[in-house]
């Protein structure tokens, strides 16, 4: 496996993001809690730039009420076109968990952030 | 009893067991008027008896012309040419249509009473609520093993509904609930509901929706204000409500909140329901963030608890295949054969049976035309 640089830390602040190619793909790099979270700018519902959406919490329900709350942790990224919403931790549609869209693992070193690819 | 994947049924003969998931009887209010307990509704009983006319003054129906006219149901829409009144005893006359169609067990549904959302006084429709189902259970159920009774439950009421669900729970031969599916002042997914969801998952019965053109008033006012035929009003009364109330309860998390329960939508036909599902799919998957209860998509929660009566089919102008098709993306596990008798738009059982034997495997056509009900209603 290979490692490309992607960014500086100092260039990626935290709850931002960049979008860079690897090997010809388009590959966005999230910095959310401290870490890197690296995922494939392509939706697989119609081939969106799903990485160019917003990142969010989700709201969750719980029995017994099911009253609507809040989850603000930001790993939930909405493409921009049809609204479709990925984990960017696990790469899984939060709606439907047969959908993923690919991850890649970070790593971190002399302050530099690298993605690992084929 | 075949192998999966095995295409052997030629003709309705072949079948093990027949069952017609959507039965009716044809009630007029004072067929069952004797069955409303006289000390609890008194009152209301009386006003009740009064009426000259309890369709349009106890239940508030209006159509866009005559239901049926130039036909023998134009004089009782309940029954072709009245054939629930054929002979003296009207059990009898029901099992004698079975008969003649080799259907072996019916789930019965009321007709007069599929419009009981069109009550507006609450005493009234508990009243007809419980006269109904004493009268339905005395005169067709508790007196045969091939008819098989739903309790009605009243929107306006459903306290009392639960009573009733209660009250007949453990009794030989009642194997549902029926919520009427057709212009409900509250929707059935709203908390409203919850005293008959929770007594009939306490009671392991599934709860069936079935739709009404004579609720169309109340169910779609503006579509009906502007109907100039009853044609109209037939046509678009039952797949409207049923969209609408499939689309409530999945989006609304009813089944999550009732996961032992059983959904039966009726009258519909088939063709709406893989459109449907697509379409709560692709916008659940956009805009699944209003519903976060639901840990899977719509469809696999219709998959999973959801059950739909077939008729009517629909034409298919000869295309037979077209149904075969259309009961594998609706989903076969999930569909109940039907006839609807007496109603002059009741299928025969080859009206289904014909068109998808050959095309789909015969554990799925049996299933279909019989061995689903059976288990859904556990006869």
């Amino acid at each position: 496996m290979a490692r490309h640089r992607v960014a500086s830390t100092e260039d990626l602040d935290e709850n931002e993001r960049i979008i860079v190619e690897v090997q010809g793909a388009e590959i966005a790099v999230f910095h959310t809690d401290g870490d890197y979270h690296a995922v494939l700018n392509y939706c697989v519902h119609q081939s969106g730039p799903l990485c160019e959406g917003p990142l969010s919490g989700k709201l969750v329900a719980d029995p017994p009420d099911f009253t609507w709350d809040y989850d603000d942790e930001p790993r939930v990224v909405t493409c921009p076109w049809h609204n479709w919403k990925f984990d960017i931790q696990t790469g899984e549609n939060v709606r439907d968990s047969t959908y993923t869209v690919p991850t890649f693992e970070t790593e971190v070193e002399d302050d530099e952030v690298y993605v690992i690819r084929g | 009893m075949s192998l999966s994947g095995e295409h052997s049924l030629k003709q309705v003969s072949d079948l093990d067991v027949i069952v017609s998931a959507d039965e009716h009887v044809s009630e007029a209010v004072e067929d069952f008027l004797p069955y409303i307990d006289e000390d609890r509704y008194n009152g209301i009983k009386r006003i009740i008896e009064q009426s000259g006319d309890p369709w349009r003054e106890v239940f508030s129906v209006t159509t866009a012309l005559p239901p049926f006219s130039n036909t023998a149901m134009a004089s009782n829409y309940g029954g072709a040419d009245g054939v629930m009144q054929e002979g003296e005893d009207k059990l009898e006359t029901k099992l004698l249509r079975l008969d003649e169609f080799d259907i072996d067990y019916g789930i019965l549904n009321p007709t007069l009473m599929v419009a009981l959302p069109t009550v507006n006084n609450r005493q009234a429709a508990a009243a007809l609520t419980q006269g109904y189902n004493a009268w339905l259970y005395e005169e067709f159920v508790a007196g045969s093993d091939r008819l098989y009774g739903a309790i009605v439950v009243p929107g306006q009421d459903p306290e009392m509904g639960a009573r009733e669900i209660r009250k007949y729970a453990d009794k030989d031969g009642i194997v549902a609930v029926q919520l009427g599916a057709t212009g409900h002042k509250i929707p059935v997914s709203h908390d409203w509901w919850a005293p008959v969801y929770e007594a009939a998952e306490e009671a392991g019965l599934p709860v069936k929706y079935h739709s009404s053109f004579p609720a169309i008033g109340h169910g779609f006012p503006l579509q009906h204000r502007w109907h100039e035929l009853f044609a109209q009003d037939k046509v678009l009364s039952h797949p409207f409500s049923q969209m609408w109330n499939v689309l409530k309860l999945v989006y609304e998390g009813i089944p999550v909140k009732y996961p032992d329960l059983t959904f039966v939508i009726q009258e519909s036909g088939i063709g709406w329901i893989p459109y449907w599902k697509m379409r709560l799919d692709r916008y659940h998957l956009g805009l699944g963030s209003e519903m976060p209860m639901l840990d899977k998509l719509p469809s696999k929660y219709i998959d999973d608890q959801f059950y739909f009566t077939t008729q009517p089919v629909g034409h298919t102008d000869r295309e037979m295949e077209h149904v075969a098709e259309l009961a594998k993306m609706a989903g076969p596990q999930n569909l109940m054969y039907a006839a609807d008798i007496p109603h002059t738009d009741f299928d025969t059982p080859e009206e289904l049976f014909n068109p998808i034997r050959g095309s789909l495997p015969d554990d799925q056509i049996r299933g279909m035309m019989g061995e689903t009900a059976m288990e859904v209603f556990d006869l």
